[in-house]
């Protein structure tokens, strides 16, 4: 007899939505986590004495209000705050900054006030155009999705079809630029949303395929987009632990993984670190594909083709996330100064325009540090005190197109120097900023890769290039959470639909052992 | 020399999973490594493995615990016994012989 019904490989927070889901439904489940601490990429942690940053991922920025339910995120305990801005978004002075707000008739009034109907109808047009993905993306959310050929060759009619196949094959800027057709004006507005759309694909906004990342930033989330856990992002992986063990389940932490125990190839159960055997019913595993398959299972146990296209998922995703404690609030002047009022502050982001992110990709994919690195710097403690001391605050910022392959001994220099020029930049627009900072942090990809064990660092589990999403990811042809081998089952971002604390892949992973669970 | 962790250490838990010999555990105030079971990668790998992942550069020689490369040497084949490790002395698994 096995010793547990199911073990799940990662306490990341999709492992723990896995988890608890098939707790609830009965199962006895162990979670086992390599580090000693709950949430993976999706925890906060007291860096610095009496400062609490969330590492990795932040806010739940791509939400879906079901999923709290689906949860029971709310019956265990996690509360939400809605901050009124989600960003300011600012470059040249000459230009008006972009101001996201939670409010539809506040947001309508900024974009009236400071950038003009024509603003307005341009992003009415983007999100009118996103619905076609939506819908399909809403229909194909809580299952694994349908292939991508057969939904766009039956789709209703023509505008849809063709919707569907740019979204696949153009770039951000392809798509954007219908709806801002002069690349001069709105600058701010289009460098926001092409900053989204290059998130997690390595690609520049202009790349062709980076148009799908724009379609799935702004449409996997719902009017629960952009909410901020109370006491962090932490508090999310917290509330999933406390489901799963209000439902007999456990979690062991410091527990690393080895391998998968295969007999006549099927998983049996996992080998620890430290010898020790654990076997169960079925295995699943929140790790991304690479690490599961070639780590922890071995390329011997799949058929050849699944094994080399598990070693052809890339993985290439250079970022940087600094961590710093502030003794006082930064003070925004010239242009910026309104930033102060109301704390709009508390999440600005430098993006001047689409052309100045696309000569920060050319100097990446060169290797070289921006010479300008567009960033976001975020100060949750605004919005929760209680993550900071009185009077201080919890400041991170997060900047792309850190150099993704570096030269061994190289990668401490480099990173002073993308923390810096991020940092400068801020400080330009609030002098007080660099006397403020009193602990930093940089923190790169290649620290997320070697901490949390994810594949070249890259938080989402597999970029979200058009070769990777949909009925493609993990791989093509399966997408449904099952593998080759028998009892193994996936249940992480490296599933459909992809990364972002959503939920949605643990809980998919775990209703597909469900649907065929005997006992 | 023996690897010690400073008090600039922030406890982000990069180095615990990546000490080959699991020497280093969460302390009081921050991680530490017990200094009878670091070996300094020798055998292994040609730099500190814990160094080479800490953020902040606080995994640092501890200038008061100096060992020689065969001592280290030992002390690695003793933890890895029977653990099926493969554990030699060149240029890639040993700082003292490191290009």
């Amino acid at each position: 007899m096995a010793d547990t019904d199911a073990i799940v490989v990662g306490a990341g927070h999709n492992g723990l939505a896995a988890a608890s889901v098939l707790a609830r439904n009965g199962l006895r489940v162990l979670c086992l986590e390599k580090t000693h601490w709950p949430g993976g990429m999706a925890a906060t942690k007291e860096l610095f004495k009496g400062y609490k940053h969330s590492v990795g991922a932040w806010a739940l920025l791509v939400f879906r209000a079901e999923m709290m339910k689906l949860l029971e995120l709310d019956k265990y305990g996690l509360e939400l705050l809605v901050p009124r801005t989600h960003y300011c978004v600012f470059g040249s002075p000459d230009d008006a900054p972009f101001i996201a707000y939670s409010d539809p008739a506040e947001q309508l009034e900024h974009l009236m006030k400071h950038h003009g109907a024509d603003a307005i109808q341009g992003l009415a047009g983007l999100v009118e155009y996103l619905q076609v993905f939506k819908r399909m993306l809403d229909a194909n959310l809580l299952n694994g999705p349908e292939p991508l050929e057969k939904l766009i060759a039956e789709a209703p009619d023509a505008k849809t079809r063709e919707t569907l196949a740019s979204v696949f094959r153009d770039s951000a800027m392809d798509v954007i630029g219908r709806f801002f057709p002069d690349p001069a004006k709105h600058r701010h507005i289009q460098g926001s949303l092409s900053a989204s759309a290059i998130d997690g694909t390595h690609m520049g906004p202009y790349t062709p395929g980076s148009a799908l990342s724009l379609a799935y930033h702004y449409t996997m989330g719902d009017e629960y987009t952009f909410r901020m856990p109370k006491g962090g992002i932490g508090a999310v992986s917290q509330a999933l632990v406390r489901a799963l063990e209000s439902h007999g389940g456990e979690v062991q932490y410091k527990t690393p993984v080895k391998r998968f125990l295969v007999e006549d190839g099927k998983v049996v159960g996992v080998e620890l670190r430290n010898g020790d055997m654990i076997t169960a019913k079925v295995v699943l595993s929140s790790l991304d594909a690479r690490t599961t398959f070639a780590g922890l299972l071995g390329e011997e146990h799949l058929p050849p083709a699944f094994a080399n296209a598990v070693r052809e998922i890339r993985y290439e995703n250079g970022y940087v996330q600094i961590h710093l404690t502030m003794k006082e609030m930064p003070e925004f002047t010239g242009s910026l100064a309104y930033a102060n009022e109301n704390d709009i502050r508390w999440l600005m982001a430098y993006i001047p325009s689409p052309d100045h992110l696309a000569r920060c990709w050319e100097q990446y994919r060169r290797g070289r540090v921006p010479e300008d690195p567009t960033s976001y710097m975020y100060m949750p403690s605004v919005l929760d005190p209680s993550l900071a001391p009185a009077g201080h605050t919890t400041c991170t910022f997060f900047s792309h197109y850190f150099p993704y392959a570096i030269p061994k001994g190289q990668h401490n220099e480099l990173k002073q120097v993308m923390a810096d020029r991020v940092i400068d930049q801020m400080a330009k627009h609030a002098p007080n900023f660099r006397d403020a900072i009193v602990d930093q942090v940089i923190l790169t990809h290649q620290y997320f890769e070697k901490t949390f064990g994810i594949s070249g660092g890259d938080f989402c589990h597999g970029l979200l290039h058009p070769g990777q999403m949909w009925d493609r990811r993990p791989v093509a042809g399966w997408s449904s959470y099952r593998t080759p081998v028998e009892n193994l089952y996936l249940c992480g971002a490296a599933c459909h639909p992809g990364p972002g604390v959503t939920g949605v892949p643990g809980y998919n992973g775990a209703q597909e052992v469900l649907k065929t669970w005997h006992g | 020399m023996a690897t010690m962790i400073t008090e600039e250490c922030i406890s982000c838990g990069a180095c615990e999973s990546e000490c080959p010999n699991d020497a280093i555990r969460l302390g009081e105030e921050a991680f530490v490594i017990d200094a009878d079971l670091c070996s300094e990668c020798v055998g292994l790998h040609d730099s500190q493995q814990c160094a080479d992942a800490c953020p902040v550069d606080c995994c640092v020689p501890d200038s008061s615990r100096r060992e020689s490369e065969e001592l280290l040497f030992e002390r690695a084949r003793k933890i890895h016994a029977g653990r099926g490790a493969a554990l030699e002395l060149t240029a890639s698994t040993s700082r003292f012989r490191a290009a």
